[in-house]
């Protein structure tokens, strides 16, 4: 493609539709994409390379971008609205006394963008999200508590009780990946759908 | 949950009086199963034959998001194929789905055109 004032009317018809279909799933997104460029690629094939009322016509025929992106259903509401919330509800809701994380579950489950392995895997990949993870870093066991005491026979002794802390972190840093990992999974899903 | 929406639509005024558009929007995705009952054909080949001007389609450009969706449906499985003069082409093809949807299509559309055709009638 050169700078000719085809590959300008065509490239401008082209940012126009991408615009407008924005919104929808990315699959659907580059199938009408693809499809109307290859229209236009076809079309001018027919055409004499500078011949400008062809494109300008073959555009016109082509239809508005806009009533293209209006069929593909690219609405301002098709978008899975209460379902994009759903990702950020299941990290950070529990710390809205809890009643975020239950939402973005209820949410989760009444959706039919996700299969049952999702909204399993939601739900127990972290109970109550970040909020979990901290509740588990608290707990007694889950770091371990050191008392230094001594001198005894010249030195200092240190005892240990509960998980190394080489491990508790560990967990801890698993458990706040895997979180983000299924929230990450959940939006995937959602925009696909 | 579609029900309920479509009520909604019919409750704000302005929004359902196109009926022009409304039937063609419920009409057009039957008559793209009906032009490959045939054969397997491609977009570009589709576009044209369909958006002839005064056609069904509000222009060519329409029948790609269509043909997506219908594709979605798994009313139409795609594959492409080269061509001779050009990029491969991806060609649209009837499912067994999709000859069902059509099939029960055209039999109610017999009915609900007799049907209005004599409202019409008996109306005048």
């Amino acid at each position: 493609m050169g700078n000719t004032k085809r590959d300008e009317l065509t490239r401008d018809y082209l940012r126009e539709l991408d615009r407008r279909l924005a919104s929808l799933p990315r699959g659907r997104r580059r199938q009408v994409r693809g499809e109307v460029q290859a229209h236009i690629e076809e079309a001018c094939r027919q055409l004499a390379p500078e011949d400008e009322a062809g494109v300008r016509q073959l555009l016109d025929q082509l239809g508005e971008p806009e009533e293209i992106a209006r069929e593909a259903g690219a609405d301002l509401h098709r978008r899975t609205w209460p379902e994009a919330l759903v990702p950020v509800l299941l990290l950070f809701g529990g710390f809205v006394f809890l009643v975020g994380w239950l939402a973005g579950v209820a949410i989760l489950w009444a959706s039919p963008v996700w299969r049952l392995r999702d909204k399993v895997l939601g739900t127990l990949v972290v109970p109550l999200g970040l909020m979990g993870v901290t509740m588990f870093g608290l707990l007694p066991g889950a770091s371990s508590e050191c008392l230094t005491y001594g001198p005894v026979g010249g030195r200092m002794v240190t005892h240990c009780k509960g998980l190394p802390p080489t491990v508790g972190t560990l967990i801890l840093l698993v458990l706040v990946v895997a979180s983000f990992t299924v929230a990450i999974h959940l939006d995937r899903v959602r925009r696909r759908a | 949950m579609d029900a309920t929406l479509s009520t909604l639509r019919r409750m704000i005024p302005g929004t359902d009086s196109n009926w022009e558009a409304q039937l063609r929007r419920g009409v057009v995705e039957y008559c793209v199963l009906a032009a490959l009952r045939s054969r397997e054909r491609y977009g570009f080949e589709l576009a044209r034959s369909l958006g002839a001007p005064g056609g069904l389609l509000m222009g060519e450009g329409t029948v790609y998001p269509l043909l997506a969706r219908l594709r979605q449906r798994r009313w139409v499985e795609t594959t492409w194929r080269e061509s001779e003069d050009g990029p491969p082409r991806r060609y649209y093809r009837l499912t067994e789905q999709g000859t069902q949807a059509l099939a029960a299509f055209e039999q109610g559309w017999g009915q609900f055109r007799t049907a209005v055709d004599q409202a019409l009638e008996e109306g005048g």
